[in-house]
């Protein structure tokens, strides 16, 4: 399937599939990877306004409150930065 | 056969031979500080810097003792390593020297070391008992805890290396593309990439393998003492 649809191609969108095209859409995908940001953010940005809300009913506490913001959201950050390392691996190809 | 010798180190990359120089500053640094405590006089009043660096170890220690418990003396001296070897790795990168977390190979040895010390941990404290952990709550949950003990190794060594390398990343483009205003810009730009969030993450990592080793004990550890 795989080798008629690549002999097709070059009839139908006059693209030649060698290795720039391979490279062309590896980084479409890298820019595509990157998106994993956007969950990652939302997430953070109510863990924060949390934050400050509890700060803000008891002003006493806020060195606890900001440390353990500040770890809650490093380990949040986790996954957003495997959509970084695949755009690293891929632009690297 | 100096010659040789010289030779080889100079075809090493060039992040292992910084790593290799911040072990030996730590090492004979702490060997200074070490004979320094030994002749202190109880009742006299230490300087600045003695004062210091004991307050710093006594929170470490007090830190490690509220999770762990009994076996505090085994764990405190590696969390107070690891926070000193991955704070001052993170930083180099401001005295021109190529920082070794960036790279995977040292951020994925640091992650195995973790997770040694946390099966040792466990081992320690409850001897044999400890490989019975994964049937623990359900037997039926025997695949899902042994993934839940893997992927720690992964997590910890990208969450550092991903940090790190977007660091410095953001901060070679700066650097190209400013030109000579980049004296003005990066300063601000190094104190936010490189110190506060190299602080945070020398603060996650050493956290988390404390909380880690903490779930892995035996209940009784932590009344004693």
């Amino acid at each position: 399937m795989l080798t008629f649809l690549s002999s097709l191609l070059p009839q139908i969108l006059d693209i030649v599939p060698n290795e720039f095209f391979a490279r062309g859409l590896g980084y479409i995908g890298a820019g595509i990877a990157v998106f994993t940001g956007f969950g990652t953010a939302i997430g953070q940005g109510i863990a924060a306004s949390k934050a400050v809300e509890a700060v803000g009913r008891q002003p006493e506490a806020a060195g606890k409150i900001t440390s353990t913001m500040l770890i809650g959201q490093a380990v949040a950050e986790t996954t957003g930065l495997y959509g970084l390392i695949i755009a690293f691996i891929l632009i690297s190809k | 056969m100096i010659q040789t010798i010289l030779e080889y180190i100079q075809q090493l990359p060039g992040y292992f031979l910084t790593s290799l120089f911040i072990m030996g500053v730590i090492a004979i640094f702490s060997t200074i500080i070490g004979f320094r405590v030994q002749r202190l006089d109880v009742k006299a009043k230490p300087n600045l810097f003695m004062t210091f660096v004991l307050f710093f170890i006594d929170m470490m220690n007090k830190f490690v003792k509220g999770y762990v418990g009994k076996n505090w003396k085994f764990l405190a001296p590696i969390a107070i390593t690891m926070a000193l070897y991955v704070f001052l790795s993170n930083i180099s990168g401001i005295f021109a020297l190529d920082a070794p977390t960036k790279y995977t190979a040292i951020t994925f040895s640091l992650s195995i070391t973790a997770f040694m010390v946390i099966q040792i941990t466990g081992l320690i404290s409850q001897s044999w008992k400890h490989f019975l952990g994964i049937f623990k709550p359900v037997p039926l949950m025997m695949p899902l805890n042994l993934i839940s003990e893997v992927t720690p190794i992964i997590s910890l060594a990208l969450r550092l290396f991903g940090n790190i390398a977007s660091g410095g990343l953001i901060l070679s483009v700066v650097y190209l593309g400013a030109g000579w205003l980049s004296v003005i810009i990066t300063p601000g730009l190094h104190l936010l990439f490189d110190i506060a969030f190299g602080l945070i993450q020398t603060l996650v990592i050493v956290l988390l393998t404390v909380i880690f080793s903490s779930q892995k004990i035996d209940e009784a550890d932590l009344e004693i003492e």
